[in-house]
């Protein structure tokens, strides 16, 4: 607490008076640049109370010198000499940070540039400057040396050597010893460049930059990454006050303040972290970071200590064991050796006693009663077996092991048994046996030698190869299990069909067990699905050719009825008589299933289960062929639904496809009983109703399905609203036509309906197939047309005859087109009538006669524009929405200066849409016209009701008022009836001085047409404008 | 004796041989990376404009983050750059992957923005909520319903990408969108408010990077490389922010003071933090147990679930 009051009365105390010294670094000992620096120091002290703060420039040296004589108080220096400095006074801050702007953009980092003359930049490379001669106005500073330098290393380029540098003092030197070719590549800190420029040194072309980084917004030209730029430091031994006091001085210095300017720089701004430079004056070893990293072996000690013990306690241990693991082995070899020699001797006892054995047509061995090791094989076993006694005699369980694993249980069992018996008798058994040739049968018959006590102390066997005799009984086994294993129902009969065998497939497939069936005619197998005719048939070819074969319907025991393919054949006997029939047959129920169901999946649309494609196909062929021959007429429908890929892409497949399922159950359940709704693929359906006379009732019946479809579908929690388009199309025709021309015929209408605007009908016209070629390929080309920027907006001045006023233009547009010119608004808009390009076209037409706008108003230039809306545009329910949503991010003036004309034929079409549209325009403030007037018979209740600001005599009646007295009194009309309404009104098609004269005369003082300017481009209007106006003057 | 030390060495070439061909024909496949233009993901960029990145990878550029999906499904490529609910989805449908390093972390990125009559949280039942069919507009929906006490059926959706809310929004279609960065600022622009935002739920919306689980081991080592980079990238940007800034900046053709504001919504985790995130019991394991119940079909058991996460990647503390 105490601490804290005595700071507190630090900080409220006054400084006492105090100087202090403050540092600015230089390229060269230039007394000069004091007076660059003076104004900000002046002003510093204007500031400050109690300090005073003097100048000096000094270079490097000298502020090195300087801090090691204490002669400073604060230095204004480069990044590297900061950190020099702060390794000798670590206790020296950071008390502020230059920053610098340019055209607005400020920075407080900086870089290198590298700069060559502009027509060397294609010799000289950024990744070899170690080839060059290179300039700069100091090599000791960040930006104009190191910065570059560092950038070189860090990308693994090759740095220049001293001796290829020259250090020049200032940037211009730098620049004019380039320029003058005698040096190669200057190095320049940012914005050294751009100042040189400014001050007309060089110009810009004159050099280029090497290797440019590209960085947002960042007003100077680098070569380098950036770096923070200069610090004010303030050494260590300055009053903490004044450092204080000085930090708040810096920072308050304002960017607008031009005795900053004189200094080059812009202000300053609180410290930032000099981290990057120090990281990379480490990596380059600058001092003071210039030391190597000395090895110490104390340290490593010390570092590593318990891991050295670890690793001599382990080497201890591995010695230890060495020398224990080499006595033990030793006395093991000993051991071995003397019981190798016992064995040998044996082994040649019992050689002896196998050559007796010799000539025995079967192996004699002899076992151990207990192990059952062989311990003798006659050596005859190489010629019988294949195999030579020492090999069986090495392996160990040679007896057991050789027996087949089928037959291994049962030989042990018997062995097992005799062994309880006391080796009564011998033991005779007969089993496979493995040699290295094969399996063999053989024969192997034991018997037991006792010793003088009565003791079995051998068994002594004989082998006997018994394989041939095998081998007939085996496949007389084989035929036997081929028969009772088959999966085919097998069944043997006498030649006059009575059943004399049957396998285990014939009772599972039929049912029927053996004694059941066994002297029965199969018969009575019989489901009655065939006529006896087929029997006859068959039996016929049994007879002639010795078998048939087909499928045959049978019933099986419990009286289901299957089906089974069979196959009989006859066997003959040493002459050549019938002796029996074998019959044999599977079960293919199964299999005739999945045929049926295949031919479902093949005719029906797995998602939906309708009918798909090829089933509608076949389903209209046939109707085709019957409405030939009974003249009933039918109709097809082809359906699609409307902005069904957004659901796909807005919700997912998953859902598109619920919705597929949904479409189909409602179409099923909405159309006639006796219509067929088939599913194309993806949202494409077919609807064939029979027996349509009437085509108006026909339609009607596709209408419902389009009011079904339009009702909302709830989905996982979602409402989903689609619509559907259909084409419809009738058969017969006055031309021969073919099922797939039909279904095309569906499509195209559809495709009509999809481009009146969806959610409708349409019916196929025969005509319209030539022309929608023609039309779509135009449209195709309005939309290219569209993309490639073709078309523009031409601009007819507005003016006041009386005055010569310009109040405004009409936009019209024109499309430039590549191969027919300037194309007028009359030979395209037609074709786009009442289609989605015509509201493309017209949204076009509003955001470029907005920019046009935006842009007079950014050159003081205030008359309005107004824009032809199409009928069609205007009817759209979010018209007003588009408008807004075009409107956004322009001033309230360019919303001012826009004007809509309104076909006055298409306003009172729908009169309660369009003058709700009018007023929202009006809340908007825009300005409405009424275009063509005089053209669409409005009554005076309509422009009651619809309040727009100015009525335009349609050019027409302009035109000819002149000749034709009609017409005259059609414009008097006009012009009355805005008089009455109290709203303007223009003419259009102004094309002589007369009609101009007539118009005045008539009252109507606002016109437009050729006698004052035909439409003119946009790049012309401004000039237009300038001669108009110059022309008027004079006249009033 | 001579003999066998003889054999031994002719065997040992032999193994050295065979094995030393199979190891540098693995140094030669390349490893590629994906990544789409997110601010979470330039570290990755930045790294690849210093030559950090290992010899051998190759960085290749996506449009979205589908694109990426795709090319670590087929194969094509072996680290990608997702968010977190991307990478179960996709390991969920048998890609099987390791999440090595947190890239990113949204506090604030993530925004529900308000009609000028919503007053709070307590008036939400019964409102219009424009959102994004998305993971992570589900994660900000659930939290802003829980705040506020609310059941989904109490409010009503409308399924709108952010870039096609402001579209309805001044027209007061409806009364909250749940959006991000840039087009929040857009809506706020046309009077919205800023009523709710991921700063609030933290610890549930991620990007990560993905490796696929079946490298070799040099790709492995190539990869650990990649991640060292990363955050030698995540380094510069902090000791060198303005250069790291301006750099983005351009190659996103965006502002300076832009780029600037973009990432202040997003927390970008160093070592020290991605191991915690990495850790089997950190709050990424909430996020992914999140999720999983909500998002996922299946859900992983937690023995499989902690073995998504792989930290051997990240480099070892110097």
């Amino acid at each position: 607490m105490r601490f804290l009051i005595v700071f507190l009365c630090l900080l409220s105390m006054p400084l006492a008076a105090q100087t202090l010294r403050l540092g600015v670094l230089s390229y060269q000992d230039r007394p000069d640049l004091v007076y660059r620096y003076q104004p900000v120091v002046q002003e510093l002290n204007q500031r400050l109370q109690n300090i005073e703060i003097t100048l000096t420039v000094a270079d490097y040296e000298a502020i090195q010198t300087g801090i090691e004589s204490h002669q400073y108080d604060l230095l204004i220096v480069d990044p590297t000499l900061y950190l020099w400095i702060r390794s000798r006074d670590s206790l020296s801050s950071v008390m502020a940070t230059v920053f610098r702007s340019r055209n607005g953009e400020s920075t407080s980092r900086y870089g290198g540039v590298v700069v060559v003359r502009a027509d060397r930049a294609t010799q000289i490379s950024f990744t070899a400057l170690d080839q060059y001669r290179i300039v700069t106005p100091s090599t000791q500073f960040w930006g104009t040396y190191w910065a570059q330098y560092y950038e070189l290393f860090s990308r693994g380029l090759p740095v220049p050597s001293a001796q290829q540098v020259t250090s020049l003092g200032t940037s211009q030197a730098t620049v004019t010893a380039i320029l003058e070719g005698n040096a190669d590549v200057g190095f320049l800190r940012t914005g050294q460049l751009e100042r040189l420029i400014d001050r007309g040194v060089v110009s810009s072309g004159q050099l280029q930059v090497l290797n440019e980084q590209r960085l947002a917004n960042y007003p100077y030209h680098t070569s380098t990454r950036l770096a923070p730029e200069w610090p004010v430091i303030a050494l260590s031994h300055v009053d903490i006050n004044a450092v204080r006091a000085i930090t708040s001085a810096l920072l308050n210095l304002s960017p607008e303040n031009s005795t900053i300017a004189t200094a080059g720089i812009s202000g300053f701004v609180p410290a930032v972290d000099y981290l990057v430079v120090e990281k990379a004056m480490r990596e380059l070893r600058l001092a003071p970071y210039d030391f190597e990293d000395q090895l110490n072996i104390v340290v490593i000690i010390k570092t590593y200590l318990i891991g050295i013990l670890a690793l001599v306690l382990v080497f201890l241990l591995l010695l230890i064991g060495l020398f224990t693991f080499k006595r033990q082995s030793n006395a093991l070899a000993k051991a071995v050796a003397k019981e190798q020699k016992l064995r040998k001797e044996q082994d040649r006892h019992l050689q002896q006693l196998g050559y007796l054995f010799a000539s025995s047509p079967s192996v004699v061995y002899a076992l151990n009663p207990t192990t059952l090791r062989a311990h003798f094989v006659s050596a005859n076993c190489m010629t019988l077996f294949g195999i030579s006694a020492e090999e069986i005699l090495a392996t160990s369980d040679w007896w057991i092991n050789s027996i087949h694993e089928a037959d291994r249980a049962k030989v042990i069992a018997q062995m097992q048994r005799w062994r309880e018996s006391g080796y009564h008798g011998s033991l005779q058994h007969t089993y496979c046996m493995q040699t290295p040739n094969g399996w063999i049968w053989v024969e192997d018959i034991l018997n037991g030698i006792r010793n003088e006590d009565h003791v079995v102390m051998d068994l002594v066997g004989a082998h006997t190869n018994v394989s041939a005799r095998k081998e007939a009984n085996g496949k007389l086994e084989l035929a036997a299990s081929v028969f009772e294993n088959a999966r085919e129902g097998i069944a043997i009969t006498d030649v006059n069909g009575c059943i004399l065998e049957i396998n285990g497939a014939f009772t599972r497939i039929t049912g029927y067990k053996r004694n059941e069936i066994i002297g029965k005619n199969p018969r009575i197998l019989n489901s009655g699905r065939q006529p006896a005719s087929f029997y006859e048939n068959m039996w016929q070819q049994i007879l002639s050719l010795g078998f048939w074969e087909g499928e045959i319907w049978n019933r099986r025991k419990d009286g289901v009825i299957y089906a089974q393919y069979l196959t009989i054949a006859a066997v003959y006997d040493g002459q050549r008589k019938v002796s029996h029939y074998i019959s044999l047959f599977s079960d293919i129920t199964q299999q005739k299933e999945n045929e049926q169901q295949l031919a479902h999946i093949a005719y029906f649309d797995a998602l939906t289960g309708l009918p798909n494609r090829s089933n509608l196909t076949r389903r209209l062929v046939s109707e085709m062929q019957t409405a030939d021959g009974t003249n009933q007429r039918f109709a097809l429908g082809f359906l699609d639904l409307d902005g069904f890929k957004e659901i796909n892409d807005t919700f997912g497949h998953d859902m598109g496809d619920l919705l597929l399922v949904e479409v189909a159950k409602r179409m099923r359940a909405t159309a006639n009983k006796s219509a067929t709704v088939a599913r194309f693929g993806g949202d494409e359906f077919v609807i064939l109703l029979q027996q349509q006379d009437d085509e108006i009732e026909a339609e009607r019946a596709y209408q419902q399905l389009l009011s079904a479809i339009g009702e909302p579908f709830r989905i996982n929690n979602i409402d989903l609203h689609v619509s559907a388009s259909i084409g419809i199309t009738f058969f017969p025709q006055a031309k021969e036509i073919d099922a797939d021309q039909l279904i095309r015929q569906a499509d195209q209408a559809m495709y009509q309906a999809k481009i009146k605007g969806r959610n409708r009908l349409c019916v196929f016209n025969i005509d319209q197939e030539s022309n929608l070629i023609e039309q779509h390929r135009l449209l195709e080309e309005i939309q290219l047309g569209l993309e490639r920027d073709q078309f523009s907006l031409f601009y007819q001045p507005k003016v006041n005859m009386k005055t010569g006023e310009v109040f405004g233009y009409e936009a019209l547009i024109r499309w430039l087109h590549p191969v027919r010119g300037c194309l007028a608004p009359g030979q395209f808009l037609p074709y786009v009538y009442q289609q989605p390009l015509e509201l493309q076209l017209g949204e076009w037409v509003l955001r470029t006669a907005l920019e046009q706008l935006h842009q007079w108003r950014l050159q003081g230039y205030q008359q309005s524009i107004s824009i032809n809306l199409a009928g069609f545009q205007l009817q759209q329910p979010d018209f007003t929405q588009r408008l807004a949503d075009a409107l956004v991010g322009y001033p309230d003036d360019v919303a001012k200066g826009l004007e809509l004309e309104i076909l006055e034929t298409s306003a009172i079409e729908d009169l309660a849409h369009v003058s709700g549209v009018i007023n929202s325009c009006k809340e908007l403030g825009i300005q409405i016209s009424l275009d063509d007037f005089g053209t669409g018979y409005s009554t005076l209740s309509h422009l009651k009701e619809l309040s727009v600001d100015m009525l335009k005599i349609d050019h027409g009646f302009v035109r000819n008022m002149l000749e034709s007295e009609d017409d005259l009194a059609i414009v008097k009309g006009v012009i009355g009836f805005a008089d009455a309404f109290h709203l303007k009104v223009i003419a259009e098609g102004v094309e002589t001085q007369a009609h101009a004269d007539m118009l005045l005369a008539l009252g109507c003082e606002l016109g437009q047409g050729y006698l004052i300017s035909r439409p003119i481009p946009p790049h012309d209007v401004l000039n237009w404008y300038g001669r108009w106006t110059n022309q008027t003057k004079p006249s009033h | 004796m001579l003999r066998i030390s003889l054999v031994v060495t002719l065997l040992l070439a032999l193994l050295i041989g065979v094995y030393g061909r199979a190891m540098w024909q693995q140094t030669r496949e390349p490893v590629v990376i994906s990544a789409h233009p997110w601010p979470g993901y330039e570290s990755l960029f930045l790294a690849e404009e210093f030559d950090w990145l290992p010899e051998g990878v190759i960085l290749q550029r996506s449009n979205n983050a589908t694109e990426s999906i795709e090319r670590l499904r087929q194969g094509v490529v072996d680290v990608a750059a997702l968010t977190l609910d991307e990478a179960l989805r996709l390991n969920e449908q048998g890609t099987p992957l390791k999440i090595i390093v947190v890239m990113d972390e949204s506090i604030g990125a993530d925004v529900v923005v308000a009609q000028p009559h919503v007053a709070g949280l307590e008036e939400l039942a019964g409102m219009r909520i424009a959102l994004e069919q998305s993971a992570v507009s589900s994660i900000v929906l659930e939290n802003l319903l829980r705040k506020a006490n609310l059941t989904q059926d109490q409010v009503h959706l409308i399924l709108r990408t952010p870039d096609q809310q402001n579209y309805g929004w001044s027209f007061g279609n409806y009364d909250l969108a749940i959006t991000y960065e840039p087009y929040a600022t857009t809506l706020m622009q046309h009077g919205g408010k800023r009523l709710f935002d991921s700063r609030q739920f933290p610890g549930m919306i991620y990007d990560v990077l993905v490796v696929r689980d079946d490298l070799s081991w040099y790709q492995q080592m190539v990869v650990s490389d990649i991640v060292a980079a990363h955050f030698r990238a995540l380094d510069y940007i902090r000791v060198n922010r303005e250069d790291a800034l301006r750099r983005i900046a351009a190659w996103r053709a965006v502002s300076y003071s832009d780029t600037q504001a973009i990432f202040s919504g997003l927390y970008l985790p160093g070592l020290d933090s991605n191991r915690d995130l990495l850790s089997p019991d950190g709050p990424m394991a909430t996020a992914i147990d999140w999720i999983q119940s909500h998002l996922l079909q299946h859900s992983l058991p937690t023995t499989e679930r902690d073995r998504i996460f792989d930290d051997q990647f990240l480099p070892v503390k110097p």
